[in-house]
C-alpha cells in the first residue's frame, strides 16, 4: 500500500510539472499585451515607458528564460507579483483558495450524501414508481446548468417569489466565518446547493447503474447461496463492490466541479479563486493568471491522487 | 429404506412476466440419499440448473416454483419464507457453480469470505472460525492455507478457486451439495482433481451431492443415478451404469454417441440433428419429437408418459422397453 | 506422405508483462517457446493442450496475426515473414481462421451475405452476380438454408452461427484452416454435428487442417496426427491411434488418465496430478513439466529434453525415452 501511494505522488508531481508548462506557454500565446492595459489602452502610448515597464516586469527576455525564472521561483513558493494589484500572488490567492475549496467541498460532500443514498436505493427498487421518479430527478439534474439552477434558486429563495412562508436565503456576497457564522453558512447553502445538485444527479446515476451490476454479478448468487442474510449481501458485499467505479466516476467529476465554481462563484458573486482568475484574465494579469491555473490543477490533481488511493483502499486489484 | 435426503415430487418451475409465462421445468421428480451422487444431465436449456436454483431458493427475479413439493428431510421446503430458508442455506443445503473466480467475491480474502460463512451460521468466535478456515482449506487439498486464506480471489487458479467455494460449501457441514458444472470451467487435469475431492468429501461427510453438467464423461465418473433431462423434462432416469450401457430413451442414446470416444476411431460421430427447440413454442407431442430419428404421428401429437421399463430404469418414450 | 504445406521451424513468441505505464517490465511470458512441426498437404493436424499453453498464440502466429519473436513460418515454401504486405494478403486467402466464440467472432450488424462475402470483396474482384452465387453455394455447403440469407447473427443458435463461420472460412478456396477451438462453446449434439461437417468439407476439397482444442477426444477424433502442447513448448507428437495407445510422455499419459470417459465400463487407471500449471511468466527451469511430474528425475530440474524423434516417428520431450533410438 506504502509503494502504491508512493507511486501514486510521482506520478502526481511529474502531471503538476506539466500542467504548469502547458499553462505558462499558453497564457503567453494570448492575444493582448499586458503592458498596453496597464498603461492604459489610449491610442499612442510612450513606446519608451512600455519598453521601460516591459523590462521591469521582465517581458522583454526570450520566452524560455521568462519560464525558467517563473519555474525557478515557482518552486520557491514565489509565484510573482501581480501586475494590476501589486500584491504576491500567493498572498492574493491564499486569501481566495479556502473560499473556493470550502464551496467545492460542501458541494462535493452534499452531491455525494445525496447521490449515493438515493442511487443504492433506485438500484434496490428497480423498475418500481420511486425508481422512476428518482431517474427522472436524475435526468433533469444532470441537464441544467449550473448557471441556470442558480438563478432559479435566487428567485425562488432569495427573492421568495412565490411567497412561501421560509426564512428568505441571501443571494449573494460572502462573510466572514469569524465573523458571523450562522450568515457565513446563509450565503454558502445556495451556491453549494447549485452546484451540488449536478454531481449529485451523476453520482446517483452511475451508483445506480453499478449497483444492478454488482447485484446481477454471480458472486451474489454464491453468497446467497451460503446463506449470508440479504442485507449483509447488500451492504458488505454489492455497495462496496458497486462504489468502486462510482469514485473513479466522481474523481472524473471534480474537473466539472472545479469549472461550476467558476460559474457558480459569478452568479453569486462569492469572492473565490474563480472571480480572481476571470478578473487577472481580462487583466491580462500573467502572474496572477499562472497562479490561479496552476493551484486549481494542483488541487485537481491532488483530489484525483487521493481518489485513486480510496480505490486502491476499495479494490486490492488496483493495488 | 429410510426417507430420502431430498425428496423432489412434480416439481414445476416458471417463467413469467405480464404477459406470458414459459415452463421451463415441468414435472420434474427425483430423490437423493446420504452419501450418493445424483447426476443430472443435459444440454443448455434442458433446466438442470433452474431444477437446481429451485430447491435452493436463488431463482433469477422472474422465475417461480408453480407447482410440486420440494421435501428435505420430510419438510417441505416450497411454503417457506426467505427467513426460514436463508437459515438451511449453507448449513444444510450448500452450492457450488460454474464459475469458481466470479463466484468469489473479488475485494475481499478468500480467509474473511470462508470466515464470514461460519460465523453466519455458527454461534463461534472469530478465532475460532479462522481456526475453522484453515483446517477446511486444508482439508479441500490446498496446500499452503496460511497463504491461501489471506490473499485474493483474482490472486488465484481457477482450481484453486473452486477448492476454496467447496471449503466455503463445507463450513457448515451441510448434508446436500449441489454443484452446478463445478468442473466446466476448468482444465481436464484440474477436472480430475476436483471430482477427486469431490467423492472424497462426499464419503467422509456423508453428504448428498446432486451434480449438474452437460458432460456425460463428469457424471460417469462420480455419479450414482443419472437424469437426463431435455427441454425442461426428465427423458431418462436410472442407475449411471444403465444409463451409460444400456439407454433406453433416444436421446441419450444420441448423447451418449455424438460424444468423441477416444478408444475408437469412427470416420463419421453420430449427430442429433436439429436444435433443441425454444421455450417458447415446444412440441405438442414427446419434446424430443422434432429431432428424434424414430419419432412418428404418435410421438408428433402424444406426449409420452414416464414408464419404469426394468426396476429404477424410467424412461419417458413410447417405445422404450417394447 | 505428400508435401509439406505448412513448416514451423524454432517458433518462439514472448510478451513483457508490465504493471503500469510507469514501471519497468515485470517479467516476459513465454507463451510459445521453440516450437517445431510440419504439416502436410490434406493433413489433419491437432494441437491440444490445457488453458494458458499456448495453442492459440501459437495458432496466431501462424497466421501471422502476431509477428513471432524467432524462427521460421513456412506456407507452401514461402517463408511468410519475409513477404511483402501485398504478398502476405495474397497468402492469407489460403490461410483462414475458425474461432471459438462463433457469436463473438461475427459481426453483430452485418447479414450473413455480408459476412461471408467479406472475404471475397476483400481479396477477389468479383461482379455482385458472381458473389450472390458463390455465397449461395457456401451456404448450401455448410448446411444452412439458402433463406437465412439476409439474417443477423442473433437470429442464429450457437451452432449455426459456427457453420456461417466456416462458410466464411471457406469462402476463398483455403487450403490450411485453423480451427481455434471451434466446437468448444457449443453443446455435445451440436458439437458432433460441426465435428461431420468439417470433416465432410475436408474430404470434399482436400483441406489441410490445424485443429486446436483442449479436448482430446475431440481433437483425436479430428485428426491425423496430435501434437501435445504444455507451458508453451510441444512435449509430444504422435499418430493420433498411437498416441492413444502408448502415450509416452508423462503429462500426455495424465491428460488421457484424466478424462473420465463415458461408457467405456472399465475404469483406466489413473493418475491425478497434483498442483496446478504454473505461470509462464516465470515457468520452471528445466523440464517445464518438472514440477508435476510423477517420473521426475535430479536431472529434469536443471536439464530441459528437447523434442526428438523415435524410431516409430512419434516425437517425444523426455529424458525418459532417451535410450531409444531415434534423432534429436
Amino acid at each position: 500500500m506504502t509503494r502504491f501511494i508512493l507511486r501514486r505522488s510521482a506520478i502526481a508531481v511529474l502531471l503538476l510539472f506539466v500542467v504548469s508548462s502547458i499553462v505558462f506557454l499558453t497564457v503567453h500565446m494570448m492575444p493582448g499585451d499586458p503592458v498596453l492595459l496597464m498603461l492604459g489602452t489610449d491610442s499612442n502610448p510612450d513606446p519608451q515607458a512600455v519598453e521601460a515597464l516591459r523590462r521591469e516586469l521582465g517581458l522583454d527576455q526570450p520566452i524560455l528564460t521568462q519560464y525558467a525564472n517563473w519555474m525557478l521561483h515557482a518552486l520557491q513558493g514565489n509565484l510573482g507579483t501581480s501586475y494590476s494589484e501589486h500584491v504576491p500572488v500567493m498572498q492574493s490567492i491564499g486569501s481566495r483558495l479556502p473560499r473556493t475549496l470550502e464551496l467545492a467541498g460542501v458541494s462535493l460532500l452534499l452531491a455525494c450524501l445525496i447521490g449515493l443514498p438515493l442511487g443504492v436505493l433506485s438500484a434496490l427498487r428497480r423498475g418500481k414508481f420511486s425508481d422512476l421518479v428518482m431517474t427522472t430527478g436524475a435526468s433533469l439534474g444532470t441537464s441544467i446548468p449550473v448557471y441556470v439552477l442558480g438563478y432559479l434558486l435566487i428567485i425562488l429563495f432569495s427573492l421568495n417569489v412565490f411567497g412561501w412562508n421560509i426564512p428568505t436565503l441571501p443571494s449573494s456576497g460572502y462573510v466572514n466565518f469569524s465573523k458571523s457564522p450562522s450568515a457565513h453558512f446563509q450565503r454558502l447553502l445556495l451556491p453549494a446547493v447549485a452546484l451540488a445538485l449536478g454531481l449529485a444527479a451523476s453520482i446517483m446515476r452511475m451508483t445506480r447503474s453499478s449497483m444492478l451490476d454488482a447485484l446481477s454479478a454471480e458472486s451474489v448468487r454464491a453468497l446467497r447461496a451460503k446463506g449470508l442474510p440479504e442485507h449483509n449481501v447488500i451492504i458488505r458485499h454489492v455497495i462496496r463492490n458497486a462504489f468502486i467505479p462510482v469514485v473513479t466516476v466522481i474523481g472524473l467529476q471534480m474537473g466539472n466541479l472545479i469549472g461550476g465554481t467558476v460559474l457558480c462563484e459569478t452568479v453569486f458573486n462569492w469572492p473565490g479563486l474563480a472571480t480572481l482568475l476571470v478578473k487577472a484574465i481580462n487583466q491580462r494579469d500573467y502572474p496572477l493568471i499562472q497562479g490561479c491555473i496552476l493551484v486549481m490543477s494542483s488541487v485537481f490533481i491532488l483530489t484525483n491522487m487521493v481518489v485513486d488511493i480510496i480505490y486502491g483502499v476499495l479494490d486490492p486489484r488496483a493495488r | 429404506m429410510a426417507e430420502p435426503l431430498l425428496d423432489v415430487q412434480n416439481l414445476e418451475m416458471v417463467f413469467e412476466n405480464k404477459y406470458q409465462a414459459f415452463t421451463a421445468v415441468d414435472h420434474l421428480s427425483f430423490s437423493v440419499e446420504k452419501g450418493q451422487t445424483l447426476g443430472i444431465v443435459g444440454e443448455s436449456g434442458s433446466g438442470k440448473t433452474m431444477a437446481a436454483l429451485s430447491v435452493m431458493k436463488l431463482l433469477p427475479n422472474q422465475g417461480r416454483v408453480s407447482g410440486g413439493k420440494i421435501l428435505f428431510e420430510g419438510k417441505d421446503l416450497v411454503p417457506l419464507k426467505d427467513r426460514e430458508m436463508q437459515r438451511l442455506r449453507g448449513r444444510e443445503l450448500a452450492m457450488i457453480f460454474q464459475d469458481p473466480m466470479m463466484s468469489l467475491d473479488q475485494v475481499y480474502t478468500v480467509g474473511s469470505q470462508i470466515v464470514e460463512a461460519i460465523l453466519t451460521h455458527e454461534p463461534v468466535g472469530k478465532k475460532q472460525a479462522e481456526e475453522r478456515a484453515l483446517a477446511l482449506l486444508a482439508a479441500v487439498g490446498i496446500a499452503h492455507p496460511q497463504r491461501v486464506f489471506r490473499s485474493y480471489p483474482f490472486e488465484l487458479s481457477g482450481g484453486m478457486c473452486q477448492r476454496v467455494m467447496i471449503a466455503i460449501a463445507l463450513s457448515c457441514n451441510p448434508k446436500l451439495l449441489f454443484a452446478d458444472e463445478p468442473t466446466t470451467a476448468l482444465d481436464v487435469t484440474v477436472q480430475a482433481q476436483i471430482l477427486d475431492l469431490l467423492r472424497k468429501v462426499r464419503d467422509e461427510y456423508q453428504m448428498g451431492i446432486v451434480l449438474i453438467t452437460h458432460d456425460l464423461g463428469v457424471v460417469s465418473d462420480i455419479a450414482d443415478r443419472v437424469i437426463v433431462m431435455y427441454a425442461g423434462k426428465s427423458m431418462e432416469d436410472a442407475s449411471t451404469d444403465v444409463i451409460m450401457n444400456h439407454p433406453a430413451h433416444p436421446y441419450t442414446m444420441g448423447l451418449i454417441q455424438s460424444a468423441p470416444k477416444l478408444e475408437e476411431q469412427v470416420e463419421r460421430l453420430h449427430s442429433i440433428e436439429g436444435a433443441v427447440p425454444d421455450i417458447r413454442s415446444m412440441p405438442k407431442g414427446c419434446r424430443f419429437c422434432t429431432r428424434c430419428p424414430q419419432a412418428n404421428d404418435l410421438c408428433r401429437e402424444t406426449e409420452p408418459q414416464a414408464k419404469e421399463i426394468a426396476p429404477g430404469h424410467f424412461v419417458r418414450c413410447h417405445y422404450a422397453g417394447s | 506422405m505428400n508435401e509439406v504445406l505448412l513448416d514451423v521451424k524454432n517458433v518462439s513468441k514472448t510478451f513483457p508483462v508490465k504493471a503500469g505505464l510507469f514501471s519497468s517490465a515485470k517479467g516476459v511470458v513465454h507463451a510459445v517457446d521453440n516450437v517445431s512441426f510440419q504439416i502436410h498437404r490434406g493433413e489433419s493436424f491437432g494441437l491440444v493442450g490445457e488453458s494458458g499453453c499456448g495453442k492459440s498464440t501459437l495458432s496466431r502466429t501462424l497466421l501471422q496475426l502476431v509477428p513471432a519473436d524467432t524462427g521460421e513460418i513456412c506456407f507452401n515454401g514461402k517463408n511468410l515473414a519475409a513477404l511483402s504486405k501485398k504478398e502476405m494478403r495474397a497468402q492469407r486467402e489460403s490461410m483462414r481462421m475458425v474461432f471459438q466464440k462463433p457469436f463473438d467472432s461475427l459481426n453483430p450488424r452485418q447479414t450473413v451475405r455480408q459476412i461471408i462475402s467479406a472475404p471475397m470483396q476483400v481479396h477477389r474482384k468479383m461482379s455482385r452476380q458472381e458473389m450472390d452465387a458463390e455465397v449461395m453455394k457456401l451456404m448450401d455447403l455448410v448446411g444452412l438454408s439458402r433463406g437465412y440469407v439476409d439474417r443477423y447473427p442473433h437470429e442464429f443458435s450457437g451452432g449455426q452461427r459456427q457453420r456461417i463461420g466456416i462458410a466464411r472460412a471457406l469462402a476463398l478456396q483455403p487450403q490450411l484452416i485453423v480451427c481455434d477451438e471451434p466446437v468448444s462453446a457449443l453443446d455435445v449434439s451440436i458439437q458432433a454435428q460441426i465435428l461431420n461437417l468439417l470433416k465432410d468439407l475436408q474430404k470434399e476439397f482436400g483441406l489441410t487442417y490445424l485443429f486446436i482444442s483442449h479436448n482430446l477426444a475431440v481433437v483425436k477424433h479430428m485428426s491425423d496426427r496430435i501434437a501435445v502442447m504444455y507451458l508453451g513448448s510441444l512435449v509430444e507428437v504422435a499418430n493420433g491411434p498411437e498416441l492413444y495407445r502408448a502415450a509416452r510422455h508423462p503429462y500426455t499419459q495424465a491428460l488421457l488418465s484424466a478424462i473420465p470417459d463415458p461408457g467405456s465400463g472399465q475404469k483406466r487407471q489413473r493418475i491425478i496430478l497434483t498442483g496446478d500449471i504454473p505461470s509462464p511468466v516465470n515457468p520452471p527451469a528445466g523440464c517445464r513439466f518438472c514440477t508435476r511430474c510423477p517420473n521426475v528425475m535430479e536431472r529434469c530440474k536443471t536439464e530441459r529434453p528437447t523434442l526428438r524423434t523415435l524410431a516409430d516417428g512419434g516425437q517425444v520431450a523426455c529424458f525418459l525415452y532417451e535410450q531409444e533410438g531415434g534423432t534429436a
